[in-house]
């Protein structure tokens, strides 16, 4: 029996179908819109054309993301922590330590040997460093998000960015191209400031192992060297490292679906989740 | 007979003052554009043409503000905090004034005051956009209301939305969402007022409260902000008839200071 993961992150949703032996099946990515159930049906749909499967063939459906309560077609909403923690276990099992940077905040996430979730750090007050903050940058920039990990890799000196709010770095980052600066060494501070506040938020919490590097900022590869520089220990990439929480919450759907769809008391229980639970 | 002139170079409005012992004889605010000297001295002109004066008439003059090191017109400098509170001092000089609340475009200011009127304690935040005149600029934008009319708007609203981000690349997200989910505006432009005030609030109370609490900066003009920080804070604010132009009104005054220093 297959399973169906959906993330519903603030910029984008990503969906996954994996097979008993949790292998990928299907996988989607589209951006988030206002209408949280209607995309994430049609998603299911396309998941399940794209591995040839019916509904019949799924045990369980599992939502995260902070669009999580919204998604009608899940048994049960799981917190982005659980989700990235269960998704980092299952593409790299020697886990100690998962970073998820995403498009509207990050998350640090300590796991003991067992994989068990130990302690964890999340930002999500402030969009500097984000996903979000990057994408500022790469409008103000004219340089698209796919080139921002590497037209930085060659800069001899990367510009030092003052500014630390989203919002005043935007006018530091517009006015230093106006004066000529080069957009190969903004770029590249502009990574660096990012990896910085990564690697200091995974300090915060004890790194006693391999580190797994997920969400969309992973496809980063000027940020993951950066990152990899700072952090002692190895930092895994995985190959689609903006589907790891999408994962988890397949992983975490439950096991059997009861007759006729949804199982009941998962879909009641998960908008009467308490409204900290995904810091909590 | 003493002219002196004092120039704000904020990041969002450059403000100039010429006084002539001890009275305003004239004031500009002008929008900073790319080139923040060119804009000071645009100022300068328009505050003096109200003046009736010539520039060379201009004993001293002392800059402020973000911008304060690229005014080629002035004479020397003077801090933010120092020059606010110079022109509270003077502005409101019969109100007795103990905590000052300045929200200006890109940073906010409390200062606290002794009896002697001299700075004990201050907290500023320049690091952040939230509570800051960008963030009403911002979100106006978002509800496609001018600045100007953020006050009254306000004022028609009985139910405030309760705004969650503090983050404004967030809460831009959180309006435009408020919007579609079809609450009114004046709902959520109160809701945007009682979000900065609150901060604004955290801040004043890390300096500490004393009566009477002066409101100046941009955003003091707005009444729906007035209001908002009134019920945060508790007391009634004394705000000065041109908010704007109190810090540049200190440095002038600070300029005639150090003229004298300089002449004697």
């Amino acid at each position: 029996m297959a399973r169906v993961g959906i993330d519903v992150g603030s910029l984008y949703t990503k969906g996954v179908l994996i097979a008993e032996d949790r292998r990928l099946l299907a996988s989607a990515v589209e951006p988030t819109t206002t209408d949280v159930p209607g995309l994430t049906e049609r998603m299911l749909a396309r998941l399940l054309a794209e591995a040839g499967l019916t509904m019949a063939d799924i045990e369980g459906i599992g939502a995260t993301g902070t669009g999580r309560r919204r998604v009608k077609v899940a048994d049960v909403a799981r917190t982005e922590i659980s989700a990235f923690a269960w998704g980092a276990k299952l593409l790299h099992p020697p886990v100690r330590l998962v970073i998820d940077a995403g498009g509207q905040g990050v998350r640090a996430i300590e796991m003991d040997q067992w994989g068990m979730m130990t302690n964890f750090r999340t930002n999500d007050k402030c969009s500097s460093g984000t996903g979000c903050f990057l994408d500022t940058m790469s409008f103000a920039l004219g340089v698209d998000m796919p080139e921002f990990g590497t037209i930085g890799r060659g800069s001899a000196c990367p510009s030092s960015i003052m500014q630390t709010c989203t919002v005043f770095a935007e006018s530091e980052v517009v006015s230093a191209v106006a004066r000529g600066g080069s957009k190969a060494d903004i770029v590249a501070g502009l990574n660096a400031m990012v990896a910085k506040r990564m690697a200091s938020l995974a300090k915060t919490l004890a790194v006693r192992g391999d580190v797994v590097f997920a969400g969309g900022m992973a496809r980063n590869r000027q940020v993951v060297e950066l990152l990899r520089s700072q952090l002692a220990h190895r930092v895994v990439v995985p190959d689609d490292p903006h589907l790891v929480g999408a994962l988890g919450a397949a992983v975490l759907a439950p096991k059997r679906r009861r007759a006729g769809g949804a199982a009941p008391e998962a879909r009641e229980a998960a908008p009467a989740s308490p409204p900290g639970e995904a810091r909590a | 007979m003493t002219v002196t002139a004092g120039l704000d170079l904020g990041s969002t409005y450059v403000k100039c003052v010429v006084m002539r012992d001890g009275q305003v004889l004239g004031h500009a605010v002008l929008p900073t554009g790319p080139d923040h000297d060119a804009t000071a001295m645009r100022a300068l002109s328009k505050a003096l043409l109200l003046a009736r004066l010539e520039r060379a008439q201009v004993e001293y003059a002392v800059s402020t503000g973000y911008g304060r090191r690229v005014a080629s017109a002035a004479d020397s400098t003077v801090s933010e905090i120092s020059a606010n509170a110079e022109g509270t001092r003077w502005v409101g000089r019969e109100l007795g004034v103990r905590t000052i609340i300045d929200i200006g475009g890109q940073d906010t200011k409390v200062i606290a005051l002794d009896d002697d009127l001299q700075i004990t304690n201050f907290q500023m935040n320049d690091k952040c956009a939230a509570g800051t005149g960008r963030f009403l600029e911002a979100l106006a934008r978002v509800l496609d209301i001018p600045l100007d009319e953020l006050g009254p708007v306000s004022l028609t609203s009985k139910s405030p939305v309760d705004i969650t981000t503090t983050c404004l690349v967030f809460a831009k997200s959180e309006v435009a969402s408020l919007v579609t989910e079809g609450h009114a505006k004046q709902d959520i432009v109160a809701g945007i007022h009682r979000a900065v005030a609150r901060r604004l609030a955290s801040m004043a109370k890390k300096v500490g409260v004393r009566e009477v609490v002066f409101f100046d900066g941009g955003p003091a003009r707005n009444i729906g902000m007035r209001r908002a920080l009134e019920s945060e804070l508790g007391v009634r604010l004394a705000v000065p008839e041109i908010p704007q132009i109190v810090t540049a009104t200190g440095a002038a005054l600070l300029a005639a200071e150090r003229l004298r220093k300089v002449k004697a």
